[in-house]
């Protein structure tokens, strides 16, 4: 029997696929305007559009106008022990009134405490303690958004000994117990998997598909000793192998590729999500896109 | 350790590298609890100092990237954020280089960073629409004197070392100028454009004058008023006018209205 969901909504309903996107990147807004490239959606970084007025808001404005747009925040903090920031949430509900996203994304972890921002992603132990306290954010932050969120897996760099779950255990168990959906980030198991020494496929295979709404893959950076997630370079072949094993697991799902750094040309980006969109094919579960299903 | 307990003890580490990191956290195979907490202490300062390169392109052009870095150490060491946004967070360094040596010993590079502070407040600042000066058209002429001026949001008046917009211009443009006055002010008007990009302009003693009053709330006749401490009336009325004129041209104007 079926769960009931905290908003009403049946736990299975997932927001159609939207195909194959890229990150809104202000380097990029030329080539979007100018071109209309061929990307089914395109993810925003929340923060850089909760700003007062101007060019960013004017910029995103017109390429909603012509493509799906979700939004994707760093700040949220859902896993931190401060107070839920309503300023924060009011300005990203605004935010959210104006572009109409298919959804809101932010990722499990915390980023600060006692009213100061340390602007990254930072990581928490896998404990009971943890996972009522995030999942019980999660859930007021829904209520207060009226929409369900997806929650990302982050890459960390370190482990802590009061874990009492492995992290796919608890990224799956908060999904169940916020009722919220996944953004899995491919690129993050792995480098977590790398700088952790657990299998990446196990991961994949332990989260339950109908809880995936997105996917994410991205380049990192090798330091031999570990790996960071930089977003600054191509998607390896190992993240698209294990994309490959995402795509078999998961059907299809919205998938987008992030770039944040040493931009290169929007057409190396287009061949990328090409690559994407044949591994995604040979998986035997490509994805009808919202745009297809209506045509 | 508590979750709370764990995050404070994180924190702290992390914004004071005499703090130690919290025990429970491990080891890899390739690396010892330290280094990887390390990474965390590192990704924190170069992240900020990041924002800050970001926002002062030309302070740091002007410093070179040694004494820059040397700036962006200080004040990340002195200013944790308590902003959720990255944007907000260099809005503190020219306040800073103000307060503190050896950055307030050179006025000029400090009021670089209020110019450049004043570009990018411009750039996103909250949309109004600038009218056109055929708005006066509406405006009766006996009704002009009480006229009152809303002027774009992102509108700043900045006292300056002269030269430091010539200078900013110099470095954005690839080209040579004197360096800033030490002893010389200026006025700068900086405001966002109708084509949406961060503008300013120099203003003349007059104008200044006359700006700094209508953005404080100041009539159309106490601009006048004020010109006429300078110049006699007939030619304050005249200036007034032409700088109003300009104002509109400009785009700067977002509303107007009689008392």
């Amino acid at each position: 029997m079926q769960k009931p969901s905290p908003l009403g909504l049946p736990s299975s309903s997932q927001p159609a696929p939207l195909g194959f996107g890229l990150g809104l990147r202000p380097v990029y807004y030329p080539d979007i305007l100018e071109h209309r490239p061929r990307v089914d959606w395109f993810e925003i970084l929340s923060e850089n559009y909760m700003v007062p007025g101007g060019k960013p808001l004017t910029m995103l404005d017109r390429i909603r106008a012509d493509y799906p747009v979700v939004m994707h925040g760093v700040s949220m903090s859902i896993a931190s022990t401060a107070p839920l920031d309503r300023d924060y949430l009011t300005s990203l509900k605004a935010l959210a009134d104006r572009v109409q996203p298919a959804w809101i994304s932010d990722h499990l972890c915390w980023t600060g405490v006692h009213g100061l921002n340390l602007h990254d992603l930072l990581p928490i132990p896998y404990t009971n303690e943890a996972l009522g306290h995030v999942a019980g954010r999660i859930s007021r932050v829904q209520d207060f958004l009226g929409r369900r969120i997806a929650i990302e897996n982050v890459s960390s760099y370190v482990t802590f000994a009061e874990s009492e779950m492995d992290e796919q255990t608890f990224v799956q168990e908060v999904a169940e117990r916020a009722d919220c959906w996944l953004l899995f980030d491919v690129n993050n198991v792995f480098v977590s998997a790398c700088n952790h020494d657990f299998d990446p496929f196990a991961f994949i295979h332990s989260i339950k598909p109908e809880r995936v709404v997105q996917i994410h893959i991205a380049g990192h950076s090798d330091l031999g000793t570990h790996k960071i997630d930089t977003h600054d370079e191509p998607v390896c072949g190992e993240v698209w192998a294990l994309y490959a094993e995402a795509c078999k697991k998961f059907g299809g799902v919205s998938t987008m590729i992030e770039r944040d750094d040493n931009f290169p040309p929007f057409e190396e980006l287009l061949a990328e999500l090409d690559r994407a969109c044949a591994i995604a094919a040979s998986s035997g579960r490509a994805m009808v896109s919202q745009a297809e299903a209506l045509a | 350790m508590t979750l709370a307990e764990l995050q404070t003890a994180f924190q702290d580490a992390v914004l004071n590298m005499a703090h130690a990191m919290p025990d429970s956290i491990m080891a890899s195979r390739q690396q010892t609890a330290a280094e990887r907490f390390g990474i965390y202490r590192d990704a924190y300062r170069l992240r900020l100092a990041e924002f800050l390169s970001n926002d002062y392109p030309v302070l740091r052009a002007v410093l070179g990237d040694e004494s820059f870095n040397a700036l962006a150490r200080a004040y990340i060491d002195a200013t944790p954020s308590p902003y959720r946004n990255a944007r907000w967070y260099g809005r503190g360094l020219p306040d800073f280089m103000q307060a503190n040596a050896p950055w307030q010993n050179t006025r000029a590079v400090g009021d670089l960073g209020l110019f450049e502070r004043a570009l990018a407040d411009a750039f996103d600042a909250a949309d109004s629409d600038a009218i056109d000066v055929s708005a006066l058209a509406c405006i009766a002429e006996e009704d002009q004197p009480r006229l009152r001026f809303t002027f774009q949001a992102g509108l700043a008046l900045l006292n300056l070392a002269k030269g430091v917009a010539a200078a900013h211009q110099a470095v954005t443009g690839d080209f040579e100028v004197d360096p800033p006055s030490s002893t010389e002010e200026e006025t700068i008007v900086v405001w966002r454009d109708r084509a949406q990009q961060a503008f300013y302009r120099v203003l003349e003693e007059d104008e200044a004058l006359a700006l700094d009053c209508a953005s404080m709330g100041g009539t159309f006749a106490e601009i006048c008023g004020l010109l006429s401490l300078r110049m006699d009336e007939e030619a304050a009325a005249n200036h007034a006018a032409v700088f109003l004129i300009q104002w509109f041209t400009d785009g700067l104007i977002a509303s107007i209205a009689c008392e």
